[in-house]
């Protein structure tokens, strides 16, 4: 157990809010899909209607309505709203709050005895309001962070945001979802080369 | 438009070797050259029809950008390998721990001569459990008197994957069910790749929330090397959209067995990477819960008839000698 002169156990948090869309294609990847379509389509076996449908079956030559995608870019994107978790819906968003005026992972400390994982996930809903239906991967921590003081060890954790949003309680000031590359404009750059390689 | 892109990409680049030139008097005229490339149809060879075909696949997506991350750090070891102290239930060694009480039955590997299998690789970031193909196969029993069936399961099978699937024979003999060796009885079509994930999504999307008395696959299910078998009745193939359009036009519908067929090395890690496909794994808790949730009450209702009181003391006192 830590005694007074071992180090504290602490725990951060990497929050992520995975892509909720397919990444967006580039013009060789549409041509590539397209040209095996095409290329699928001219081999297929050809469907004799006469045998599916009945002879004066109604409507089914009718046009199907197609189901219309929703738009890929929302409203948080135009209005770039840092707090919504619907913006950038093909990327990964990362949750990063204000504490002591500098942003960082959301870290918490680790009570006698209390597990690593049920500390990371107790941290960020103490921290972050209750809101927030969280799925922690696993119960092993995915990285030991190199920015520790002498007297202090800081583990992170990986966990998903299933359903809520952030609520920043006392001591945090501020909270934002960010991508990988914005990541940079808010952690100081010892912070953010400790995380870089998890995002 | 493939072609004007690689050919505009061709004419970008000074060196490009590398590139198969249709024209043979290639010597004589200067390169780059926009070549006349479009009245010429490409080769037929080019079209394999025993690959999967590249197609938009958003469970291949959620995989690489999702999955593959999680799954790396839900399976990775923390321990060294070549430590014999392992963590106890990833580690059975027959004839050494048989007897250890904490290996549970369907921990054990299934077939018989572990001692040949190879030894656990150690996990990396390239090395972590991916689908690798989808089998989707019938067994047919009728076959046997009838080998027109299989022209039913065959037109269905190629309908919900969009393979030609090909005829399983027998190879065994037993004369009590009239079986001769090589006699067609199944039918059978692997997936693989973009077509495999296809088929995937339609099953997760479409079929499974419909299926009334399935719940999950059992936290027991697995060959012991990372293969996992579901069964299907034949009411499931209806819930196929390419079935259910045209399903007058079949005689009947068959039952089927999907295998899950993973590079996983064990069968937690094979459940785990399907419940990251949003298949659901239920073990005894899980299925405690949905049953209290349902609500199944044993109380006898005051206005019940004569008939099915008595019928539930009969059932009663059966499951009482079962049990003994």
């Amino acid at each position: 157990m830590a005694t007074a002169a071992a180090a504290a156990l602490r725990t951060a948090t990497l929050v992520v809010r995975r892509p909720l869309i397919t990444p967006t294609r580039t013009a060789f990847e549409e041509a590539y899909y397209e040209y095996h379509a095409n290329l699928r389509a001219g081999h297929e076996r050809t469907v004799i209607p006469d045998f599916w449908t009945k002879k004066g079956a109604a409507g089914n030559t009718a046009a199907i309505q197609m189901a219309v995608p929703a738009e890929r870019t929302t409203e948080a994107d135009t209005a770039n709203d840092v707090k919504s978790l619907d913006r950038k819906l093909e990327e990964n968003l990362f949750l990063v709050v204000k504490e002591g005026g500098k942003w960082s992972l959301v870290q918490g400390a680790v009570a006698e005895g209390e597990p690593l994982h049920e500390a990371a996930r107790r941290s960020v809903l103490d921290k972050c309001g209750q809101n927030l239906d969280l799925w922690m991967v696993g119960r092993s921590p995915i990285a030991l962070s190199h920015t520790t003081k002498d007297k202090e060890h800081i583990f992170v954790h990986k966990a998903h945001i299933l359903a809520g949003q952030a609520a920043p309680t006392k001591g945090v000031s501020d909270f934002a979802w960010v991508t990988k590359n914005e990541m940079a404009k808010y952690l100081d750059k010892a912070a953010y080369d400790d995380v870089v390689e998890l995002l | 438009m493939l072609r004007t892109v690689l050919r505009q990409s061709i004419r970008r680049s000074s060196t490009a070797g590398a590139v198969a030139a249709a024209s043979t008097d290639a010597a004589a005229v200067p390169f780059p050259v926009p070549l006349p490339r479009d009245d010429v149809p490409l080769p037929e060879s080019l079209f394999r029809a025993d690959r999967a075909t590249p197609i938009e696949s958003r469970m291949r997506d959620h995989y690489d950008r999702t999955l593959a991350a999680d799954l790396l750090y839900l399976t990775y070891n923390h321990k060294d390998p070549a430590n014999p102290d392992r963590l106890a239930h990833d580690k059975y060694v027959p004839g050494l721990n048989t007897k250890n009480t904490a290996f549970k039955k369907h921990e054990t590997p299934r077939y018989r001569d572990t001692t040949m299998r190879k030894p656990e690789p150690a996990r990396t970031h390239s090395n972590v459990p991916e689908l690798s193909s989808i089998v989707v196969h019938t067994f047919l029993k009728d076959a046997v008197t009838n080998k027109y069936v299989l022209l039913n399961a065959l037109t269905q099978l190629e309908a919900i994957t969009g393979k030609h699937p090909e005829i399983v024979r027998s190879t065994s003999n037993v004369a009590l069910w009239k079986l001769r060796d090589g006699m067609p009885v199944g039918v059978k079509v692997e997936l693989q790749g973009d077509d495999m994930y296809q088929f995937l999504d339609k099953l997760v999307e479409l079929v499974l929330p419909r299926l009334k008395t399935w719940y999950g696959i059992p936290a027991t299910a697995g060959d012991g090397t990372g293969n996992i078998k579901v069964g299907f009745e034949p009411k499931s193939m209806s819930y196929f959209p390419e079935i259910e359009q045209t399903f007058d036009r079949y005689p009947f519908m068959c039952g089927f067995d999907v295998v899950f067929k993973t590079t996983a090395y064990n069968d937690r890690e094979a459940r785990t990477l399907l419940s990251g496909f949003q298949i659901p794994i239920e073990n005894a808790a899980s299925k405690a819960k949905r049953e209290k949730y349902m609500q199944k009450s044993d109380e006898a209702d005051p206005n019940e008839p004569a008939w099915m009181k008595f019928k539930r003391a009969r059932e009663a006192l059966e499951a009482k000698k079962k049990k003994k």
